[in-house]
């Protein structure tokens, strides 16, 4: 993308509620290095959803302008594209483009059809999804001043962060070596730093967050979507292996310092909802991205010194036709930000005015969120910590 | 004595050629006097006189008596003050032991009518000869051959001065004194001989008695002496048996040194193995860089071969796949062929890694029996480290035939020697590996419906999903044997097993003690060799000693 278009996706000024309009915002940043599969995991949201929301008068996708334009349903496109064009009947090359060095706003829209709008007031719900450039992460130097301020200032004002891991580089280190080279691959120490400024920023402003740590990839390591091995839980042990300082970061930013442990879920909600406190939420869920592939191969590479992991997958079932994908685990992912919308509507300012707002404007999609805060999370989800955020002095 | 000497040599050449050591024998007694005597006055007036005596060195002359008398020796007895070595030496071994009666005789001269010095002498040294008999008198008789007539006055002087010297001059109270003429046998026979005879009927019986009392008298004293010999001889081996005894303590001892030793050197080597283990927990995997070697190998060995029509090359693959396809009108009986096939060769090419266990055991095996022979002295020594040395100490284990003498000592070098048999690192740990991963090369994992095998792709879709998947279960199964450093933990299992069972089992202060004692010279041969020879001969000594006991407390009482 060039830098004009950069620029242009990066209209920090469009992503704000119009009431007018009935458009409503909802931040979200999205943390992690560049290629670790950001587009990809949206890409499979989308495609998972319309699964999901069939026969249904709820949709979600790339929200395009009066204009008809719509950058992120172009780089949704293309990343399908990609991916498709990887596919043969019984291989999968992922190919690897170069990363984007620019933020990006991926601009989704939650809306009830088209017909039923007629008969009820509509609204729409914009999930404005940060990806904040891999670049950044490492040397925020080399950003354009400008918009790494307001870049860092979107990520500070989102309730929810999203830390997408490349699952093959934390399951295929198979030493000491190999896992260094994927704790730097995968900016570890740089998505810790910036997931303490995020909840340090909800302590801040005492605001309910939701931390989701997103594995993507995961075809291999689970038996529920067609694959034949089970490393489910070598992988969530893996994540934390990997992401406990970052977990422990969010933890010592947002937890209150004496909170009884033993405190139940229903318990911190109830408690929520009488003292009106925020909360934080940590979550775990592991996405397959492609869905009908498996790591076949993997060698890892030295090139300038550094270690790189070279990834050959297989096609499951292969036919003589073209490879059916089948994405997995991402609505558990809209599943959990509806449900902390929904939570947090009662004890949370920023949330109950949104809310009050939403649900005023169009009531079905409140009720369409308000089911999809309740959906039973499936069984690759789990949850981290849930607490509620530390009064201020 | 210059001037004898002198004749001696000038008549060497009379002698030389008799000087052979060899018996001669006269036939003809008159001819033995040249043999015997000096020669005669005449004869020594020669220059060049013969002196065949001085060859001779004894003479035994056997004829008749003139009276009825067998079984009389007379012996000549070189006169005094001759010329012959250790001549009184001679006299004295020959009147001892076979001498009866000695007759002193003695010839009155011109030069010598008296009872002189060399006369003195002669009966002080017969005086030596009969010990254990009171009177020498009885033993001891002079003559005194009076020869003619013509020297009466001369024989008076002589017999005076013996009685005088001799008898005080009572005449024969101590020394009988008689006298003939030498030449006359009447004489001989009537005033020397019967006289003679008389007198050994009468003081025989009574020399006899004297020498035995005083021989017993003489052998008890000496009894007494070797009694009191023997006890204190006795008496110090009796402090042997607390040397023995203090060897014991010695050896347990030392069985706990070699214990602790063992221990010690065991110890490090089990700390070598933890060091491993500890690295691969840290490493997050396996750190031997020739296994990973070796796994990396097979895994790229797989790889090749399925990327090579599964080892016959794709081009024949396919051809033969279609072949089958065309036969079987599907492409699942071919496929499910090719994919046992695959996963024989898979769990075969892996398999092919038990040899590097069995280097890894074999390792072991040589540092621990290294480590037993450091500290065994010469019991394993000579016997080649590793297996081999092993098994001779296990052989040594098994006593000397006796029970089963060390059974925690045995137990362990068993199963240390049990790891490595029948490759059963790879049988009992490898190998379920190989068969729970190669699992999922199982024609269960695939689903070919979805192939015609009419589709002109079809053999190539299935080829390579069939080798897909190979690469994929190598993958994961290298995967596994790198991440799962279990053969470390094997050899360490194995060490430690060891080790407790030999060092720390709850008897094994005890067999150390009865291995120590039953191997004491293999194992400290140089400190307990000499102890153990000297053992034996004081055990003989003591049997000796019981034995000398025996025959003197017999002859005593006899």
């Amino acid at each position: 993308m060039s830098s004009k278009k950069a620029l242009e996706a990066i209209d920090f000024q469009k992503y704000v509620d119009n009431e007018k309009e009935n458009q409503f915002f909802y931040k979200i940043g999205l943390i992690g290095p560049s290629r670790v599969g950001k587009s990809s995991m949206l890409a499979s949201l989308l495609e998972e959803a319309k699964t999901v929301f069939a026969q249904s008068l709820v949709s979600i996708e790339p929200f395009v302008d009066e204009d008809g334009i719509s950058l992120t349903k172009d780089r949704i496109k293309n990343t399908i594209n990609n991916i498709v064009s990887g596919l043969d009947y019984s291989t999968f090359d992922p190919g690897y483009g170069i990363g984007t060095a620019d933020p990006f706003i991926f601009d989704l829209v939650i809306k009830i059809s088209a017909e039923e709008k007629q008969k009820n007031k509509s609204a729409q719900l914009r999930l404005a999804i940060l990806d904040y450039p891999g670049g950044w992460l490492k040397e925020p130097q080399n950003a354009d001043q400008k918009i790494w301020k307001k870049c860092e200032q979107w990520i500070k004002d989102s309730s929810v962060i999203i830390v997408p891991i490349d699952s093959n580089l934390i399951m295929e280190a198979d030493n000491k070596e190999k896992t260094k080279a994927s704790r730097e691959l995968l900016q570890v120490l740089e998505v810790e730093k910036l997931v303490r400024d995020w909840a340090k920023g909800r302590w801040l402003k005492q605001e309910s967050g939701l931390l989701l740590f997103l594995p993507v990839k995961c075809e291999t390591y689970f038996d529920d979507n067609g694959g034949i091995y089970n490393k489910s839980q070598e992988l969530y042990q893996r994540m934390h292996q990997f992401y406990g300082d970052v977990i422990e970061a969010a933890q010592q930013e947002m937890s209150e310092k004496n909170e009884d442990n033993q405190e139940t879920t229903q318990d911190s909600f109830l408690k929520r909802m009488v003292t009106k406190t925020s909360s934080y939420t940590i979550e775990y869920h592991p996405v397959d991205t492609i869905g009908c592939i498996e790591l076949a191969n993997a060698n890892w590479e030295e090139k300038n010194g550094k270690l790189s992991l070279d990834c050959q997958y297989l096609v499951r079932n292969p036919s003589n036709y073209i490879p059916k994908r089948k994405p997995l685990g991402n609505i558990g992912v809209l599943n959990s930000i509806c449900k902390h919308m929904v939570e947090n509507r009662r004890n949370s300012g920023m949330f109950r005015k949104f809310w009050d707002k939403l649900s005023g404007n169009d009531k079905l999609l409140t009720d369409a969120i308000n089911r999809l805060s309740q959906q039973k999370p499936g069984s690759r989800f789990k949850e981290i910590a849930k607490g509620n955020i530390a009064k201020r002095g | 004595m210059l001037n004898r000497l002198k004749q001696i040599q000038a008549a060497i050449s009379s002698y030389e050629e008799h000087l052979t050591g060899r018996t001669k024998q006269i036939e003809d007694l008159t001819q033995l006097r040249p043999w015997v005597a000096y020669p005669k006055q005449e004869e020594e007036s020669n220059p060049n006189c013969s002196r065949l005596y001085l060859a001779v060195k004894n003479v035994e002359i056997q004829c008749m008596f003139l009276l009825d008398v067998e079984k009389l020796m007379l012996v000549d007895l070189p006169g005094l003050g001759e010329v012959n070595v250790d001549a009184e030496k001679h006299h004295l071994q020959g009147l001892k032991n076979e001498v009866d009666l000695v007759l002193l005789i003695l010839r009155p001269t011109t030069q010598s009518s008296y009872w002189g010095d060399k006369d003195r002498k002669a009966v002080n040294l017969l005086s030596q000869a009969v010990e254990g008999i009171s009177k020498l008198g009885d033993f001891v008789i002079i003559v005194v051959n009076k020869g003619n007539q013509d020297d009466e006055e001369l024989y008076q002087i002589l017999i005076n001065d013996i009685h005088k010297q001799l008898n005080n001059n009572n005449p024969n109270s101590r020394y009988q004194v008689l006298s003939c003429n030498a030449i006359d046998p009447n004489s001989v026979r009537e005033e020397i001989l019967l006289p003679v005879f008389y007198h050994l009927i009468s003081r025989l019986p009574m020399m006899d008695e004297e020498i035995i009392d005083s021989s017993l008298t003489q052998w008890q004293g000496t009894g007494e002496k070797i009694k009191i010999a023997i006890d204190e001889l006795e008496k110090n081996l009796q402090t042997f048996p607390s040397q023995v005894a203090s060897q014991q303590t010695n050896i347990y001892s030392k069985a706990k040194l070699l214990r602790e030793e063992l221990a010690v050197e065991l110890g490090k080597n089990i700390r070598n193995l933890r060091i491993e283990i500890q690295a691969e927990k840290n490493e997050q995997s396996i750190i031997d860089k020739d296994l990973i070697q070796a796994i990396a190998e097979k895994h790229k060995q797989v790889q090749n071969w399925a990327y090579d029509g599964l080892g016959i090359g794709k081009e024949k693959w396919y051809e033969k796949a279609r072949g089958r396809f065309e036969l079987d009108k599907k492409v699942d009986a071919f496929a499910i062929e090719e994919i046992n096939r695959a996963r024989a060769y898979l769990t075969d090419t892996y398999s092919q890694l038990d040899v590097y266990f069995e280097t890894k055991i074999e390792q072991l095996w040589i540092n621990i029996s290294k480590i037993i022979s450091a500290s065994t002295g010469n019991l394993i020594k000579e016997i080649p480290e590793g297996k081999e040395a092993l098994e001779h100490f296990l052989l040594l284990l098994g006593g000397k035939g006796i029970g089963d003498p060390f059974p925690s000592l045995r137990e362990a070098t068993e199963y240390l020697l049990k790891c490595g048999s029948d490759n059963v690192i790879f049988q009992s740990h490898l190998l379920p590996k190989l068969i729970e991963e190669t699992q999922k090369l199982t024609p269960e994992n695939f689903n070919f419906s979805n192939i015609s095998y009419e589709m002109k792709q079809s053999e190539k879709i299935v080829l390579n999903t069939v080798s897909q998947r190979t690469i994929q279960t190598s993958y994961e199964v290298q995967k596994i044997l790198k991440n799962k450093p279990f053969v470390s933990n094997i050899l360490y299992s194995a060490a430690v097993k060891f080790e407790d069972s030999l060092v720390r089992s709850t008897d094994a202060d005890r067999q150390f003690f009865d291995f120590a004692l039953l191997y004491t010279n293999e194992i400290w041969a140089s400190e307990f060799q000499a102890l153990e020879n000297n053992h034996a001969i004081v055990k003989k000594a003591k049997q000796a000693i019981t034995n000398i006991k025996q025959l003197l407390n017999n002859s005593f009482k006899g």
